[in-house]
Parts: structure tokens; sequence; C-alpha cells
């Protein structure tokens, strides 16, 4: 019988190898890269339309805040696609044969990939966070956040609040990471995952278009209420979090994260996990990567 | 357990849908002996493989690696074999020393030297740091070998090592194997569709054929039989066929 440990050294292990391995593949590399030029262009860009539009922020809380709504959108589907590339890279160079005759079973090597996928969606927010704030730092400074010379929340309070914005937002770009990992579980070359990828992305993206009265009836406590098939939109989840940090830097405290909008995504994406993580399971038990 | 055999298949069979590939095959390996699979393209040398390694599962019978049941035990069955299956398989982007460093690691880790030492043995240290997606062919198969016995295995199988290769390549490939064997700390399990290549090495032979096992045992067992039985695939028809071997006209 093995034990936890031995399974979280063997994925460390592998997710060490996938560092090591994706931090040298430049396709990796130019995504990354690419990610901080949209993000500190679209950060200069943003603040020239302001200033050509007579328009200021609130604060440099509320500049990054809107910069990052923006870049979330825009990045997320290139650090997706290079999600969908962690398995394709392994079948596509037949080394998942040599990896699967070492002493690693198929399970922790897909556990190693939610890891890195997850890993990858962390530092891509990092890497935006940074921009952002470090735009909002430059051009508005990102002290007590105040209105009018009165300090309506402190500064360690409105990064506390980001800091739990980011928790959730995580949660919902790792949903997105997780179906281009169980997409990729199914790919045998990088370029049919990409696309299949893509293909699943947008579908569920387009969901969003459906307007919001139609939707499941469903009935709770013996209240009906209306579940929109648009709050299924995958790819739009990550923004739901960063709309509640919006309230915020208006200057409408947050008295709860645990409010409809969020236990709706947390819903949504819970489910969307379980089906991905279902999925993958399912699809590297049965595949043989030999073929 | 270490005086368990480094491979024992008992009844092995794999069936894909309704077509048979591999049927009541049994195989036991000695220690220290290179044993040669024999059998011609689609004879089912690949898929016995895989099943020796668990990348499949057999539809019945089973495999003992050390002792080590591969599927019930896998991880401690795995731990001493080193394999090349189907061509050998790296990073492109890579250089030959991090791919072995990056694969090293899966298992915990190499000990120092270990790598260098490998891409010396098979005469690749000056192209340590070149990127494997300039190699040869015949460069990839030697770092397929060095990738196979980095952790030192008690059981190195190969598949097809030399397939692909021009006579220079395959003439290493086979003094290189000849050098693990003489060393004797290794067994090695080792298939290919070339008499004349088992012929040079092997100190055992199983043939197999349309999944089923024909024969097993020593070169001079198999080429001494009274009973032998060759197919002779010729050009020139029948009477070339009897001139290729002029000593059995029966051929």
């Amino acid at each position: 019988m093995r034990s936890p440990l031995d399974f979280l050294r063997t994925v460390a292990r592998l997710v060490r190898a996938d560092v090591t391995k994706l931090s040298r593949y430049w396709v990796v590399l130019a995504g990354f890269v690419a990610v901080v030029v949209l993000a500190v262009s679209g950060t200069m860009v943003f603040h020239r339309i302001e200033q050509a539009a007579n328009v200021t922020s609130n604060s440099g809380y509320d500049f990054a805040l809107a910069v990052m709504d923006r870049l979330v959108d825009v990045s997320l589907p290139i650090v997706y696609v290079l999600v969908c590339i962690l398995f394709a890279i392994d079948v596509s160079n037949s080394t998942v044969k040599y990896i699967l005759t070492r002493p690693v079973t198929r399970m922790e090597l897909l556990v190693s990939k939610y890891v890195t996928a997850f890993g990858m969606v962390t530092l891509n927010v990092a890497l935006l966070w940074t921009v952002a704030l470090s735009g909002g730092a430059a051009f508005y400074g990102l002290g007590d956040l105040t209105e009018n010379g009165y300090v309506i929340f402190s500064g360690g309070y409105v990064f506390g609040q980001f800091a739990l914005g980011t928790f959730f937002l995580l949660i919902a770009l790792g949903s997105v990471a997780a179906m281009g990992v169980a997409v990729s579980t199914f790919s045998s070359t990088m370029g049919g995952a990409i696309i299949i990828g893509l293909i699943f992305f947008f579908m569920l993206e387009l969901l969003a278009v459906i307007p919001t009265n139609l939707g499941l009836t469903l009935s709770l406590g013996g209240e009906a209420f209306v579940l929109p098939f648009s709050s299924f939109s995958l790819p739009n989840q990550p923004l739901i979090p960063l709309g509640v940090l919006g309230d915020l830097t208006t200057g409408i405290a947050i008295e709860s994260w645990w409010i409809p909008p969020i236990q709706r995504m947390l819903a949504v994406c819970g489910a969307y996990l379980v089906l991905f993580l279902g999925v993958s399971a399912f699809g590297i038990r049965k595949r043989d990567f030999t073929l | 357990m270490s005086s368990a055999l480094p491979v024992v298949a008992e009844h092995l069979h794999k069936r894909f849908g309704s077509m048979a590939v591999v049927e009541d095959l049994s195989l036991r390996v000695e220690e220290g002996k290179v044993y040669g699979f024999l059998g011609p393209n689609g004879a089912g040398k690949t898929t016995t493989i895989r099943m020796l390694l668990g990348l499949v599962a057999p539809s019945s019978g089973s495999v003992k690696i050390f002792g080590h049941d591969i599927r019930r035990d896998f991880k401690s069955a795995i731990r001493c074999v080193g394999a090349m299956v189907e061509g050998p398989a790296f990073y492109p982007f890579l250089t030959a020393q991090k791919n072995l460093q990056l694969f090293g690691r899966l298992s915990g880790g190499v000990p120092a030297g270990r790598v260098e030492e490998m891409l010396d043995r098979v005469g690749l240290s000056r192209r340590a740091g070149q990127k494997v997606a300039g190699f040869s062919q015949g460069m990839r198969q030697r770092l397929g070998i060095a990738l196979a016995m980095l952790e030192k295995p008690r059981l190195l199988v190969l598949d097809e090592p030399t397939n692909g290769l021009d006579p220079q390549g395959t003439r290493e490939i086979r003094e290189l194997l000849r050098r693990i064997r003489d060393e004797g700390n290794t067994t090695v399990f080792l298939s290919s569709h070339l008499l004349g290549e088992m012929e040079r090495i092997c100190d055992r032979v199983a043939v197999i054929s349309q999944g089923r096992m024909l024969r097993e045992g020593s070169l001079d067992e198999l080429l001494g039989a009274d009973d032998r039985c060759f197919r002779c695939e010729s050009r020139a028809g029948r009477r070339g066929a009897r001139r290729a071997r002029p000593s059995q006209p029966s051929a």
C-alpha cells in the first residue's frame, strides 16, 4: 500500500520536471512574454485613453482593477493554450512512454499536470497584478483609499480584500485551466490539443450571450428561481470576483464574500472542475499512450 | 526476493476488440543473460513488451519482474527496469544532458556524474550540450540506451534498438550491448525482427509469430533442432530459396 506522502513526493518530482522542461520551451516562454507585453502595453494604452477622454480613475486601486478586468480577459486564452499542450507535449514527443515506465502511476502524472496548470495560472495572475498595481501606483498612487481627504479604507484593508478576490479569481481560472488539462489528456498532438481546446473554450464563452431570462427553473425550499444558461459560461467566471472588488474601489465596503454571485461562481466552477477531473482521470486510465 | 527471475510472464493474452494480438505467451528470463525476442513485424513483440512494462494491461495472464507483480506492485517492479519502447523519446528542445537529468529526477535523482558517465559510455559526451532536435537517428538511439541505463537497472528492456539505423549505427549499438552483456550486472531483454542481430548478442531467443510463441531456447538449440522449419521469402522464388540453403532441399 502506497502512502500519501509517497504520492505527494512523486507528484512534486513530476511538477519539478515539468517546470524545468517548460521553462526551457520557447513556446511557453513566448506565451508568458506575450502576457507581460500585453499587460504593460495594455496598462499604458488604458492610461492614455483616460487622458484623451479627460477621465480619471478614483484611485490607483480603481485603475489597477479596471486594467486587470481587461487583462484577465485578454491573457486567459494565451495561458489556456499553454495549459492545453501540457500533456500533449509528452504524448507527441512519446516521452510519456518513458515516464510511465518509471515508478510513476498515471494518477500521479495527472495530478502533477493539474498542479502545473494551476501554477501557470497563478503565475499569470501574479504577473498581471504586478503590472496593473504598478500602473496604479505610478499614475495615481496606492496608499489609503480616500475621498475628499477622508480615509474610506486603509491600504491594508484594500490589499486584504484584493487578496481574497484573487483567491476566488484563481478558483475560477483554475477551473478553466482544468478544462485545458482535460482536453490535453485526450490529445496526441499539440496542434490538436490547441484546436480542440479553443473550440471548447469559445463554445463555453458563447453561453454568456444567451439572454439571462432563459435558463433552468429550479425550486429551492419551495421558492422557484431561474438559473440562467449564461451563468454556465466558464471563461467569464473570473470576471465575477473582479466585479465584487469593483464595489470596493468605489467606496462600498465588502461585508461578505459569501454572496449569491460568488456562490453561483463557486457552484459552476466546482461542477466544471469535478467534470474535468473525472473526464481526465477516465482518459488517462483508458488511453494507450504507446500507440 | 532478489533471487526471483528478472521476468516471469505466464499465459499472457492480449486482445484489441475481437483481434487477438498475443495468445498464451509465457516467458522466463534468467538473470545476467541477454534474452532475444525475435519475430516479424506485427508478431506481437511490442505489445508483449508493453505488457511486461505495465504500459498496457493484459487481457489475461500475469507478469512478474524480479518477483513483483507488474499490475499489483507496479512501483517495486518497475524500479528495477530501464526501458526503451518503440524507439527513443526525448524533448527535442532540451540538450542531451538536460534530458537525462530531467528524466533521472523522476525516480528521485541519479548520483552526481552519472549522467556524464552514461553520455560518455554511449559516445555522446561531446554532444552533451547539444539539443536533441539536431541529433541523428543513431545518436538518438544511443541516447535512448543511455537513458534506459541511467538508473543502473537490473533489467534492461530494449524494443528494436537498431530500428532505422544504418550498418555503422547498428554495429555501434551491437557493440554497446555486448559491453553491457560482458559486464554481467544487467539482464537484457531485446526485441528484434533480425535473426542476425540476435545471433550475435543473445544467449537465449524466443521466436514469436502472430502472437504465439513458436520456440524458445539458445540459438544453438534452435538452429540445431531436427524439425526446424524456415520460411524463406525470395524474389527468385523456390529455386532461389533452395540455393540459399542448399543443405536443406526440403526448405
